[in-house]
């Protein structure tokens, strides 16, 4: 279960509005690799990890991603707050506050809504890394992308520690992938499946 | 500052349990951390909710949202 902190991860304090800026930030909150998704991939994931290590880094990734989430969603809000329907307009948000007004919702910054699609739970443990793997890099390209768009300090310091964060929680998925392999046939890893076949891996 | 070095500390030791140098670093910052949660409930109000229990009145709901900023 979950217990809530009422803090951010990492400090956001931004003085001067910028929907411009927050468009472009929006695809880490709904969009195809951004923070929800990687949360619910994470937690979705740890329910047919049989290995119990690997379940609980995918609990614990799982988790800290919901206080990204958070950090993101604050941007966005700090960033839209206080601004005019013709600001918005004027900064690409027109259509975004037709239907959401000053609100924050989940969509990528081109305006696709965010969908389980966007991540898999498959159900295997060598699967299930290599999608965790690939959703860190995704996530971390995602954030040097926003970054060469984004110079304003208050912006671009707590977008930098997320992005930090990816590039560690990658280290940690391939050492989960480690052990996963280390306890896997080294003839041959896929003979079968730890988490639905009986008898598989020692 | 000091619980995300317990986070992070946390996610190394779910895939290093056998490092007893990490986890002995990892003992530190707890205390550290528990240190300062307490001392800054006390003065500024509840960061969890069943910390609210320690002052005279129901504090949670007066406690800032995160996102609120500065401005």
């Amino acid at each position: 279960m979950w217990v809530y902190e009422r803090k951010l991860q990492y400090p956001i304090n931004i003085t001067r509005p910028n929907p411009a800026m927050a468009k472009f930030i929006m695809s880490q909150y709904g969009g195809p690799d951004g923070e929800i998704g990687a949360s619910m991939r994470y937690l979705s994931q740890r329910y047919s990890m049989e290995d119990r290590k690997v379940a609980g880094l995918l609990t614990d990734i799982g988790t800290e991603e919901l206080a990204h989430m958070e950090m993101v969603a604050a941007i966005i809000r700090q960033l839209t707050k206080g601004c005019s329907a013709e600001e918005l307009k004027e900064s690409g948000l027109g259509e975004y506050y037709i239907d959401h007004t000053g609100a924050v919702w989940p969509q990528s910054s081109g305006g696709i809504p965010f969908t389980a699609n966007q991540f898999q739970s498959k159900g295997d443990p060598i699967t299930d890394l290599f999608e965790d793997m690939a959703a860190e890099q995704k996530a971390r390209t995602t954030y040097d992308n926003i970054l060469r768009l984004v110079k304003d300090y208050e912006v671009a310091d707590p977008i930098k520690f997320l992005r930090q964060r990816e590039i560690n929680h990658f280290q940690r998925f391939g050492e989960a992938l480690r052990l996963m392999t280390d306890k896997l046939d080294s003839k041959n890893y896929y003979m079968c499946n730890p988490s639905f076949d009986k008898h598989c891996g020692k | 500052m000091l619980s995300f070095c317990v986070v992070d500390m946390q996610l190394y030791l779910d895939t290093h349990p056998d490092d007893e140098e990490a986890f002995c670093y990892f003992k530190e910052v707890v205390d550290m951390y528990e240190k300062a949660k307490q001392k800054f409930e006390e003065n500024f109000g509840p960061l969890t909710a069943a910390s609210a229990a320690m002052h005279g009145q129901w504090t949670w709901s007066d406690m800032p949202l995160p996102w609120e900023g500065v401005r």
